[in-house]
């Protein structure tokens, strides 16, 4: 009977992508699980709110906390600007052809350099040349610079996104087409817009190599007091605590802290770009 | 002088030809349909009197085209202007993620010289004259996205017509609506006609002879035949004309 032979093949099919996708959530599970148990015993008030003391052996990770949401924030700020300008630019201004493949194929060349050889140009740009030294500023416009393709790409998707007839109908209305641009398309665009800049918030929270040479400070238990000034920020810090601490034994289980911290940070910013984008899609139906 | 003028007009698209040699004459307070097969040119036509199509990539015009006696087409006349005396509405309900209210005043408020208490009452009459005020004056602060597809129509048209247009485009304006709907609008088209000049694009060979004072038929971008709607419709000229109106092709 083929009609039944066809219904065993349908539930062996089913089953194996069950196994498969609830294998997946398993281990992502798993991950978080095991960083949250090793992490929750050390985390607590003091361990957020207190700087580092006795050579990382004791006290809190409160000045990497300041430093990374520093350094993510000019990165953000900087990269939120540009990358949503180019990202207009290509979807809606840009009428040569060629010129626009040429840019597209360039931001997608710029997607795949690993993040250590963005870190290496930051400190021939940023530190060296222009003099800015390992500085938050620095270690920002470096990020920014890693996060753009990723920007550019979004803010290009959520602007194309608009339908093109709202925009006609803007300008049969007599608006011109920076008035149309800034009063429909970036309006009906910005809930897509401002997803894709959380989002790369917290991948540029995260990211290790490009602050290397760039910013981090290997041991500086203060806050930093301006934009011209070397900061400890949370990967950094943690990879320190694991390989090259004072006592490496005394402030592992610290290092699960520190990383349970950076995680929870992170999620708090994938959370709020899936609850921006319900909430206002909602609003605007695109 | 006539309301629109057309003199010898013919489009590229990169090479594909999609009008040729048009000229036709419109006077003041009529309203012209722009009938034929789908790819015949009749949008191309619509579109190129509020320079819609100069966003489209291999656009090419030769010839004149006058609106008020005026060349739209010549170096010295600014779309963005030129747009606001001619209004248009589209196929499909085209309705800004706005309130009504807002979405009336969207292209008063590009202007930037009226008062707020001006731009109310522009509103009010612009939804008054699209026949939607009795529907929506006790909501205007409503999203547009709300209402139903025949009124998101009306409100369209009144948006336009808030720009104080002299000319109005219509391109099938009722293909998207239901038959109650379409009524309504066909209706509003008789009364905008004692103010307004209407050019409309309708695939509905009925809503032609019923809306229209001209007509005119256009195949395989060429102007076919052009005449008064009555005499279009009863006595047509050309074998093409008669076996289009007749259903036998298109």
């Amino acid at each position: 009977m083929p009609k039944v032979r066809k219904r065993w093949g349908e539930l062996l099919a089913t089953l194996l992508v069950s196994v498969v996708s609830w294998g997946a959530i398993l281990v992502l599970g798993g991950v978080v699980g095991f960083i949250a148990y090793k992490g929750a015993s050390v985390i607590g008030w003091s361990f957020l709110t207190e700087p580092m003391r006795e050579g990382m052996r004791k006290g809190g990770i409160a000045p990497a906390i300041v430093g990374s949401l520093w350094v993510t924030a000019v990165a953000v700020i900087v990269g939120g600007f540009i990358g949503t300008a180019a990202g207009a630019y290509l979807s809606e201004f840009a009428t040569n052809r060629r010129l626009k493949r040429a840019i597209e194929f360039l931001v997608t060349t710029l997607a795949g350099i690993p993040s250590v050889v963005y870190g290496l140009f930051g400190l021939a740009l940023f530190v060296v040349a222009l003099g800015l030294g390992a500085s938050i500023l620095a270690g920002g416009l470096t990020l920014a610079l890693l996060s753009l393709p990723l920007l550019i790409r979004n803010a290009q998707e959520a602007f194309s996104a608009v339908p093109a007839s709202l925009k006609e109908a803007s300008l049969g209305l007599g608006a011109s087409e920076m008035q149309t641009f800034l009063r429909i398309t970036l309006p009906i665009a910005l809930p897509r817009v401002l997803t894709g800049l959380v989002l790369a918030t917290g991948r540029v929270l995260g990211e290790t190599a490009p602050i290397l040479f760039t910013v981090a400070a290997y041991y500086l238990p203060t806050y930093p007091r301006s934009l011209f000034e070397p900061t400890m920020l949370l990967p950094y810090h943690l990879y320190v605590l694991i390989t090259s601490g004072v006592n490496v034994k005394e402030t592992y289980p610290m290092a699960f802290g520190t990383a349970l911290t950076l995680l929870m940070m992170s999620l708090a910013f994938t959370l709020t770009a899936a609850y921006l984008r319900f909430r206002l899609k909602l609003k605007y139906r695109v | 002088m006539y309301k629109v003028e057309a003199r010898s007009v013919s489009v590229w698209y990169g090479s594909y030809k999609a009008l040729d040699d048009v000229s036709l004459s419109l006077e003041r307070n009529q309203v012209l349909a722009l009938i034929g097969p789908s790819g015949c040119g009749k949008s191309t036509f619509l579109r190129l009197l509020n320079r819609m199509n100069d966003y489209i990539e291999g656009f090419r015009m030769e010839g004149k085209l006058l609106i008020d006696g005026e060349d739209i087409y010549s170096p010295e006349v600014d779309p963005v202007h030129l747009r606001r005396r001619v209004g248009m509405v589209f196929q499909k309900p085209t309705p800004f993620p706005f309130s009504i209210y807002e979405n009336v005043a969207y292209g008063l408020r590009l202007q930037n010289r009226l008062k707020e208490s001006q731009i109310r009452e522009r509103v009010e009459q612009a939804l008054r004259q699209a026949a939607l005020w009795d529907e929506v004056k006790d909501n205007l602060k409503k999203s547009a996205l709300a209402l139903s597809g025949g009124q998101q129509q009306r409100l369209c048209i009144a948006r336009a017509l808030a720009v104080r247009p002299s000319l109005l485009l219509m391109d099938e304006p009722t293909s998207a609506l239901d038959p109650i709907s379409t009524a309504k609008i066909e209706e509003l088209i008789h009364e905008l006609r004692q103010n307004y000049t209407i050019v409309i694009v309708t695939h509905n060979m009925q809503q032609a002879a019923r809306v229209s004072d001209m007509t005119a038929f256009f195949y395989m971008g060429r102007l076919i035949e052009y005449g008064r709607t009555k005499d279009f419709f009863t006595n047509p000229k050309h074998p093409e004309t008669l076996r289009y109106i007749t259903g036998r092709f298109g």
